[in-house]
């Protein structure tokens, strides 16, 4: 009896013919939009997220004899590092550094067997910050001067943004190149791949003779 | 997806029970028609693949079921319609039908939904229990009880 009551509820062809017509107008309406809407907004917050992690925004140079450059994205992780010379390159074989903090990398680049004999020798080790934006600059150099503090032959520069581009059209890095300005400045009259061969001990040893030196008479080799 | 024609299909195949679980839930014309219309909606753009006709219509029964629950939470959930209304229409052509109809109308939902499913759909309770999320003996005690009200509704007549 229960089952003949129940067989009497059924859905009219009206409704059956109303409902196909319903779904297939608003399944279309909501379905393709909704879909490609999202599939903008994915896309946008990969380009967002592209542009913002792999954007570099500053710059360390790491110069001794190896000589690297770090970039830095916005927020101050690593996103590549370029050897500029093969001591440089031996130096980042096998280190990971992608997405690190720059301070965990510069450590770990100073307390390997490479730089810590570089440094037992008296050899000068130039770490060069090149950063536009002037608060965070001071902070990367309060924060890297932690741990060089304890070394008197690391020394922490800044430079300006504007020789970046140069000095890597001239596959040099930034501090290199800094230094390479510098000793021009001083008369020194030097190529580009006389100074890239150099360390930073002989760099500033040749400084420290220009000024030194009152008569002006450089024309060193 | 699901193809125009499988939608068709379904519609036809499945159309009266849904109808039917849309009465027992809701008593309600209005909403009834709506929560059809947002089942088959719901069907056709799933984008799940279904292994056998028992698995479809499993589908069906717990969307529906989901779909008139939240709809009763619905606390505007203000156009109800007398229950007249519903059995007056062409929902029941036997008059003599409308009385047990009637009867199962009074009963509670937990009591309603278990006697459909399993009188007329002929589930067992432990796949109602499957269907409602409940225990077989929860169903069971259900079944029961919802008996003995129906027949006490009824004045002393059983349900078969």
């Amino acid at each position: 009896m229960i089952k003949e009551t129940f067989d009497q509820i059924k859905a009219t062809e009206k409704l059956k013919t109303k409902t196909y017509a319903y779904v297939l107008k608003h399944a279309k309406k909501t379905h393709y939009p909704k879909l490609l809407l999202s599939f903008g907004a994915f896309v946008l917050v990969f380009v967002m997220t592209y542009y913002l992690y792999f954007l570099p925004v500053s710059y360390i140079s790491f110069d001794l004899n190896p000589s690297l450059e770090l970039t830095l994205n916005r927020f101050d992780r690593v996103i590549a590092i370029k050897a500029y010379n093969d001591d440089g390159a031996d130096l980042v074989e096998g280190l990971s550094f992608f997405g690190a903090d720059y301070n965990d990398v510069l450590q770990e680049l100073i307390a390997s067997p490479t730089i810590q004999t570089y440094l037992s020798n008296d050899e000068v080790l130039s770490i060069t910050l090149i950063c536009d934006d002037e608060h965070k600059k001071q902070d990367m150099e309060e924060s890297i001067g932690d741990y060089i503090d304890d070394y008197e032959n690391i020394h922490c520069h800044e430079a300006s943004s504007e020789y970046t581009s140069e000095a890597h059209h001239h596959n040099m890095s930034s501090g290199k190149y800094r230094y390479y300005l510098l000793l021009v400045e001083e008369g020194y009259d030097l190529e580009i791949d006389d100074v890239n061969s150099m360390s930073v001990k002989e760099i500033l040893e040749l400084l420290k003779d220009s000024s030194q030196d009152y008569n002006g008479h450089h024309g060193h080799h | 997806m699901v193809s125009e024609s499988e939608l068709l299909k379904a519609i036809d195949t499945y159309g009266d029970m849904v109808k039917r679980l849309c009465v027992v839930y809701l008593k309600n014309e209005a909403d009834s028609e709506d929560i059809f219309q947002s089942v088959f909606l719901k069907f056709y753009q799933t984008n799940k693949t279904f292994n056998s006709a028992e698995h479809l219509k499993a589908w069906f029964i717990r969307v529906t079921i989901n779909a008139c629950k939240d709809q009763l939470k619905d606390f505007f959930n203000s156009h109800k319609v007398a229950l007249d209304d519903v059995i007056e229409k062409p929902l029941l052509e036997d008059p003599s039908n409308k009385a047990l109809l009637e009867s199962l109308m009074m009963l509670e939902k937990k009591y309603r939904e278990v006697i459909y499913l399993y009188y007329y759909e002929g589930y067992n309770a432990s796949e109602i229990g499957k269907l409602l999320h409940k225990k077989p003996n929860t169903i069971y005690s259900l079944l029961a009880r919802g008996r003995e009200k129906l027949k006490v509704i009824l004045g002393g007549e059983g349900l078969d």
